[in-house]
């Protein structure tokens, strides 16, 4: 979903039975689906009916049906190879002397694009850091710093605990006044918190045009888009020194790319709180930041995740 | 006491590449689910199988939190790989593709018994045997 343009995707689920899920799913791969969506009955079976299971909470397949399995895959509206597909399913209903059924239905993605804004609401993070969805007001106490957003379609609502690794370094180690440098913006989150803790200038970048747009847009929601200016590209043809601090919550390997420029953009002493790092990544992280002369001062780690503040000599 | 399971989702998607478009958007989003969140998780831990369909199961809780596990490669992924090509064919009975050793779609039940629900090797091997059918990959001894 494009800002408040609804898109509209032709699905197509075929239900067939469990044995040839693969060869069916196959074929929707080879047409580019770029995935599908498999509902098997069967695979509730360990679970349904235990204490874990909430009966109320949604029903699955029609449990006359139970022994097939539905595969869904979905296409764009100009999609044009429904004949093709119809053919393929007609080969595997011959191979296996089975019959399958083809259901086409058009969706929009409207209604799954937001309907998890439901179950996030406002939380704290660290001391003073509270971040509250654009939707829900908030009486802040005494010394809270508060943080809007709407994270849109694009990374970054700080209930992830990579994000929120950044978020509490930012609020331990900011004294005001920074310079900053945000790889990989997504929807802002680590910036707007950056500029409210006291950072003067904040540059923003992501390569996702979308994360760009919310980024922007939660910028303006906090009247801080003089502080924060966000730019799409890659923060690897940056060359904007010298940063105070540097934020990238990425990926290992995405992250061990950027030390280079990293440790050329830092200011001696200048802070890199780096996050989205697997736990069994994180020893060769640790030696890649020792290898570009950052210090690391702080680890922090929540289930596989692992985030680290480095200092520059 | 546990949190309870509301629902639970399999998705066959590339490694790597999970998007919050269809069909990652419309699966998660139907329980509420943060989409993006999944998106970063899953990402993360299957950049190193890049190239391959890694299929994944999402456990879904009460509070729209998640847990999930990632499978073994489909049948047909592991076949292109062995038969070293792009696709299957588009007319499988007519048009063959490539061909692959028995011994090579034996070690593919092998590795794909436990998630392919087969009764015996025998019926793994039938299985992945009718995948390479599927595809224009044509067995020979």
């Amino acid at each position: 979903m494009i800002g408040d343009s609804i898109m509209k995707w032709k699905q197509y689920s075929v239900l067939t039975a469990g044995t040839y899920v693969d060869e069916v799913a196959e074929i929707f791969h080879r047409m580019g689906s770029g995935g599908v969506i498999i509902e098997d009955p069967f695979a509730n079976d360990d679970f349904t009916g235990s204490e874990e299971w909430d009966s109320t909470a949604f029903t699955f397949l029609d449990y006359e049906k139970r022994e097939f399995v539905l595969i869904k895959a979905y296409f764009p509206m100009d999609w044009n190879q429904a004949d093709q597909l119809a053919q393929s399913i007609a080969e595997v209903e011959k191979r296996h002397h089975i019959e399958c059924e083809i259901v086409l239905d058009e969706v929009d993605d409207e209604d799954w694009a937001h309907s998890w804004k439901e179950f996030f609401h406002t939380f704290k993070v660290g001391d003073r850091l509270v971040i509250r969805p654009k939707w829900e007001r908030y009486q802040p106490q005494d010394g809270e710093v508060v943080v809007l957003i709407d994270p849109g379609m694009a990374f970054g609502t700080g209930a992830h605990a990579s994000t929120r690794f950044c978020l509490q370094f930012l609020e331990r180690y900011i004294q005001g006044g920074e310079k900053v440098l945000d790889a990989g913006c997504g929807s802002g989150i680590l910036s707007l918190a950056a500029a409210r803790l006291g950072a003067a200038d904040i540059l923003a970048l992501d390569l996702d045009p979308l994360a760009v747009e919310a980024a922007r847009e939660n910028a303006r929601d906090n009247g801080l888009e003089g502080q924060i200016k966000v730019l799409e590209g890659n923060v690897l043809d940056i060359n904007e020194q010298p940063q105070d601090i540097i934020l990238a919550n990425l990926t290992a390997d995405m992250l061990i790319n950027l030390l280079p420029v990293a440790a050329k953009n830092l200011r001696p002493q200048g802070y890199l709180f780096a996050s989205g790092i697997l736990d069994y990544r994180w020893p060769e992280v640790k030696q890649e930041l020792e290898k570009y002369g950052l210090n690391t001062i702080e680890v922090l780690t929540e289930a596989d995740w692992v985030g680290v503040a480095a200092r520059k000599k | 006491m546990a949190k309870k399971v509301i629902g639970k989702i399999s998705l066959q998607i590339e490694a790597g590449k999970a998007t919050p478009a269809p069909p990652v958007g419309p699966a998660l989003g139907q329980y509420s689910v943060n989409i993006m969140g999944f998106c970063k998780e899953y990402n993360a831990k299957t950049q190193n199988q890049a190239g391959f369909i890694v299929p994944v199961e999402i456990t879904v809780y009460e509070d729209r939190s998640f847990s999930f596990i990632l499978k073994s490669p489909p049948a047909s992924d592991l076949l292109k790989k062995a038969a070293n090509i792009d696709k299957g064919s588009g007319e499988p009975n007519v048009h063959k593709v490539a061909k692959v050793k028995r011994a090579k779609l034996v070690e593919i039940a092998e590795m794909k018994k436990k998630d392919l629900n087969a009764a015996d090797i025998d019926a793994a091997v039938r299985m992945v045997e009718g995948t390479a059918r599927s595809m224009g990959i044509e067995v020979v001894d």
